[in-house]
């Protein structure tokens, strides 16, 4: 394990760069992207379906046809909520055979699941915004238990979320024999004691 | 005939969410957050604001605030290490392997990413101070990345090194 430091620490340094500059030089288009496919996916479900998404360059206005026309309109910043691609693209370049077509196969299966979280994470922060910070049309709106709901979503998003999904999707489409195989039967099987998996 | 690996994943991945939303619910208790979380903080950012005095005068922290004459950084949650350690333990109790590894692999692995947590607010205090037009994107993006990278280190080291295999496997 330990040979391949230096190696790992190269392709990792190397995905790392990638990661930053796909999140970083995308982010527009992306933003862009996002407001497309959101919209009609809030719209389908809210009634009535007011809400209108605005992209400009890397932040999300949120705009609804009842809103007063006088009122600021409130934003998202994606950047934070997007970070995450960062995390998954250095997750990949550290795969034994980085450009191997099942690594780069797994990474952009990946990556379209970690489109549709953020998607999700869109939705979510928008809720949260809905709920909590709206004044009295928050109150009258959304009950105490919603507005709970939507705030402890959104921040568990921010806190952890954003990366725990990021782990979660590389796990889920990493090419096989890359870290230990989880047998899934913790609580069934036995386990030799003292006796560790060797190191490869 | 090749094992499909898709299933012990999706076992693996709806554990760790699982206890991830777990722990995260108890962090966002107020009880929890006021007595364990926010004493927690400010111990990190005395610390952070002691090793960057060890490098350069005039810091100093008060509370969750490090501050000097020039710039000011509440350390606030997602910022002390906690997030960080709630995916690492999630990651940990969620792989099969007795209570022994688990608890060695949480003890090291969490003391080591306060550790780095600590060198990446002193890092960050430091941008902040000299660097202003480079502060966010290393807060929001590299260190924020490179901390539950480090993460995910320690765990797939850790589950490498300590964990048990399945006596079926190891014969």
């Amino acid at each position: 394990m330990l040979k391949d430091l230096w190696p790992n620490l190269a392709k990792g340094a190397a995905g790392f760069l990638l990661g930053l500059a796909l999140w970083w030089g995308l982010s527009a288009p992306y933003a862009r992207l996002l407001a497309t496919m959101t919209e009609p996916l809030i719209r389908m479900v809210e009634r009535p379906a007011v809400t209108r998404l605005i992209a400009g360059g890397t932040e999300l206005t949120i705009d609804r046809d009842d809103f007063p026309r006088s009122s600021p309109r409130p934003g998202l910043t994606l950047m934070d909520l997007t970070a995450n691609i960062i995390l998954l693209t250095t997750l990949f370049a550290v795969n034994k055979r980085p450009v191997s077509d099942r690594n780069i196969r797994g990474f952009v299966l990946a990556s379209l699941a970690l489109a549709a979280v953020h998607i999700a994470a869109i939705i979510v922060n928008m809720e949260s915004i809905y709920a909590l910070r709206l004044g009295p049309w928050s109150e009258r709106n959304y009950s105490a238990f919603a507005r709970n709901f939507w705030g402890a979503a959104a921040h568990f998003y921010s806190i952890i979320g954003v990366f725990g999904a990021g782990f979660a999707l590389w796990w889920l489409f990493r090419p096989s024999n890359e870290v230990p195989q989880d047998s899934g039967k913790s609580g069934q099987r036995k386990t030799v004691k003292n006796k560790r998996v060797p190191a490869r | 005939m090749a094992a499909s690996p898709l299933r012990p994943r999706i076992l693996f991945v709806a554990k760790f969410g699982a206890v991830l939303l777990v722990l995260y619910a108890v962090i966002a208790l107020n009880q929890v957050n006021d007595a364990v979380i926010v004493p927690f903080t400010e111990v990190v950012a005395r610390a952070s604001a002691g090793l960057l005095r060890a490098a350069e005068g005039g810091v100093d922290a008060q509370g969750t605030i490090m501050h000097s004459a020039r710039f000011a950084l509440d350390v606030r949650n997602g910022c002390n290490g906690v997030e960080a350690t709630l995916l690492l333990a999630a990651a940990i109790l969620a792989f099969p392997a007795t209570l022994r590894s688990r608890l060695i692999g949480l003890v090291i692995c969490s003391i080591a990413i306060e550790l780095l947590n600590i060198v990446r607010l002193s890092s960050l205090f430091w941008l902040g101070e000299h660097y202003r037009q480079v502060f966010d994107l290393f807060h929001v993006a590299v260190w924020q990345s490179l901390i539950i990278l480090a993460a995910i280190s320690m765990f797939v080291l850790w589950s490498w090194k300590f964990a048990e295999r399945p006596v079926a496997k190891s014969r």
